[in-house]
């Protein structure tokens, strides 16, 4: 298994880093590619069988929009090939036409059809998630500057609790994230893989790996008990500062 | 209108107070939430003294901003200081209350205030300060700061609208040190301090935030702080006005190097941070004019406050209480470096969940991936016994860490956490709380004081 991890020295925010080590922990015998900034990324020669990206700060997008899109059909091309690609936090944003800051429109790589709206000097968006995905409930938070809205190609998971990729989005029926193929993208941030035991086994089965987590029973056992939490009717999902 | 308003404000805030020191809760902000409150631009209207001095920055403002205050007070000069923590809005209005009459005549002669830093474009602008010491800018809560970008951004923009303040920054921290171009500006810093410092999984500053090229680093003292250079654009560390060359070999003094020459200065704690808060001080009090042995002998007689660090000594086992901020990856990766470093045999107590009054309640664990558990997986820690809601998630970091399963206890109610060290052998029993549970830290420490006691342990007087 070759995994192929962009930018990790500043997509790396909130916790994102964890995910590799999960993924690493569990497939020992993975080949992890860092590839950084000034570099052109393996995936443009070389074959892999999953791209990780994760958060990053507002200026970090543009630098690594401007990585990225030289290599834009490479990366569709392999998507279409069901290469499992993982965007964390506001990683989500660079496949979406552009950010919208104010008057500044940013272009992004505009591989799917939705745009996203920026509003750093207002109050951040801080909340806690559940959902569900292919009958797997999906635990996580959001902490952004930022909202999207569009057309997600197809919606990566139904939210359950808390607030979907436009956070102002009153429906009903709402969704978090996209999903095509194998490319899975959400706003959910940080060590997603680690905090969701299920949703790991069923991309490393995609890679054809058998499923098998490290530290299986300890890492199902914290999320029983984070996914029996935030069912509970009490759960409020808006996050102040200190939780 | 404006300054009937601001008046009213002031009054309202100035009865408040008084109330409020009558009845002993001098620590309460509402008389500054009432002032802010009735007038907006409260802070930019009231009288400031003679010396007004905010700290701010990511870690050390605490420490910074209560020997500063301290060291003023033993020179003689009346001192307010919001010294409670409270560097919000209303603690600053609060503060700065306890310096004028209700005339709006100053009555104190100097004013240390914390300054949160994610408000300090809108409060240093209004303040005004004479000086604003900015010590460093690092990964904290993503809740409330974001990232280390956002913050440096929040603080060049108090800096852009507050010209007239010197700005006391640290030269060695990237993420900081090009803030301020229109102040006035004193670098402080520090040379190779010989730290051997490990490596963070979180690194807050690794490519030139002018090319995207990656850094070179001279030296680094400890995480992002050393003196680095692009070697693509060339941008570099500014040349230090105030630059600590090096740790008496005891650990108690430093020697400071400036333009008038080199001078020792007592070192009131051990870290490396703590080099860089002293630095930071004398680079402020040499500014203010003092000698350098006034200096010298003022931080000879100034503490840092009690609450970050106790120590008690029982059957000869130290246990120390200590804060660590939860939620701050750069704060907990410190402490778990400094204790990884020290050679002492220890158990650790670890209560890091912010959220301790409800169990249901969910708090975000992302940063405990930021943060170095692998320091922990040292032969000088014995034991490691988790408390809090959040002990799973922690009890699986560790795992991840390369702890193996029998060095780890893992317990929701922090209380229960004191029975399970064991002081038998060990040096130390660390008890690590965050920031904002003190007192439940305080009281584990002491459970655990007790639990020794009664096996037999004797409280030595050191």
């Amino acid at each position: 298994m070759r995994v192929e991890v962009l930018f990790p020295e500043f997509c790396n925010l909130f916790g994102d880093t964890g995910n590799i080590r999960f993924i690493k922990a569990s497939v020992p015998d993975a080949e992890i590619i860092n590839t950084d900034n000034r570099s052109v990324p393996y995936f443009v020669n070389g074959d892999v069988d999953m791209i990780y990206i994760g958060s990053m700060s507002e200026r970090k997008q543009e630098i690594a929009v401007s990585r990225l899109l030289p290599y834009k059909d490479r990366l569709m091309e392999l998507i279409e090939n069901g290469v499992v690609v993982l965007a964390t936090g506001n990683a989500l944003e660079l496949f979406g036409k552009h950010i919208k800051d104010k008057d500044e429109i940013i272009p992004m790589l505009d591989m799917f059809d939705f745009s996203t709206d920026r509003y750093i000097q207002e109050i951040r968006h801080n909340s806690m998630f559940i959902g569900e995905f292919e009958g797997m409930k999906i635990v996580g938070y959001k902490s952004q500057f930022s909202s999207c809205s569009g057309n997600f190609a197809e919606p990566f998971i139904k939210v359950n609790g808390g607030y979907g990729n436009d956070v102002d989005d009153k429906s009903e029926v709402k969704y978090e994230g996209l999903r095509y193929k194998n490319l899975f993208a959400t706003y959910l941030l940080g060590p997603f893989l680690v905090l969701n035991p299920p949703f790991t086994k069923y991309i490393l089965r995609l890679m054809g790996h058998d499923g098998s987590l490290a530290f299986e029973e300890e890492a199902m056992d914290a999320y029983n008990e984070r996914v029996e939490c935030l069912e509970d009717e009490s759960t409020v999902f808006w996050m102040d500062e200190h939780g | 209108m404006r300054k009937i308003r601001f008046f009213i404000a002031l009054w309202a805030g100035k009865l408040l107070l008084f109330v409020f020191k009558r009845i002993g809760r001098t620590r309460d902000d509402k008389p500054g939430m009432a002032s802010m409150r009735l007038c907006e631009d409260f802070l930019a209207q009231v009288a400031k003294p003679e010396l007004t001095i905010a700290v701010t920055g990511t870690n050390g403002k605490t420490s910074i901003s209560s020997m500063v205050a301290e060291m003023l007070s033993k020179q003689g000069l009346t001192v307010s200081y919001n010294d409670w923590g409270a560097n919000h809005h209303a603690g600053q209005a609060r503060c700065i209350l306890d310096t004028v009459s209700i005339f709006n005549k100053p009555v104190k002669d100097a004013c240390v205030i914390e300054s949160d830093e994610l408000i300090s474009p809108i409060n240093i602008p209004r303040i005004k300060p004479n000086y604003m010491i900015v010590n460093n800018v690092a990964r904290d809560s993503m809740l409330r700061n974001a990232n280390p970008e956002y913050i440096a951004g929040q603080l060049r923009k108090a800096c852009d609208g507050s010209p007239e303040t010197v700005v006391i920054i640290n030269a060695d921290d990237p993420l900081c040190c090009f803030i301020g171009e229109k102040n006035r500006k004193v670098y402080f810093g520090a040379d190779y301090l010989h730290t051997n410092p490990f490596e963070n999984i979180a690194k807050d500053f690794s490519v030139c935030p002018v090319c995207g090229a990656s850094v070179k680093y001279e030296y680094r003292n400890y995480r992002h702080i050393g003196k680095f250079i692009c070697t693509d654009c060339g941008v570099a560390t500014p040349a230090r006005d105030f630059l600590s060359k090096g740790v008496s070999a005891d650990s108690t003094s430093i020697s400071v190097e400036e333009k008038a020459g080199c001078f020792d200065y007592p070192l009131i704690s051990r870290g490396v941070h703590n080099v860089y808060n002293t630095t930071a001080i004398v680079a402020l009090m040499r500014d203010l004019g003092n000698s350098p042995e006034e200096v010298a002998h003022l931080l000879s007689v100034t503490k840092l406050p009690e609450f970050r660090e106790t120590r008690h000594f029982v059957d000869d086992v130290e246990v120390i209480c200590r804060v660590a901020k939860g939620q701050n990856a750069t704060s907990v990766s410190t402490v778990f470096e400094h204790l990884a470093k020290d050679e002492s045999k220890k158990e650790l107590i670890i209560l890091l969940d912010e959220i301790f009054d409800n169990p249901k309640k969910q708090e975000t664990v992302a940063w405990i991936y930021d943060t170095d558990y692998e320091f922990l997986n040292n032969d000088n820690i014995r034991k490691i016994v988790i408390g809090g809601p959040r002990c799973k998630d922690h009890y699986l970091r560790l795992l991840l860490a390369g702890l193996p399963k029998e060095k780890i206890c893992c317990v929701k109610d922090i209380f229960e956490t004191a029975k399970l060290v064991d002081h038998k052998g060990v040096d130390k029993i660390f008890i690590l709380h965050d920031v904002n549970c003190v007192s439940r830290g305080h009281a584990v420490r002491d459970a655990v004081i007790e639990h020794i006691k009664a096996k037999g342990g004797k409280v030595n007087a050191r």
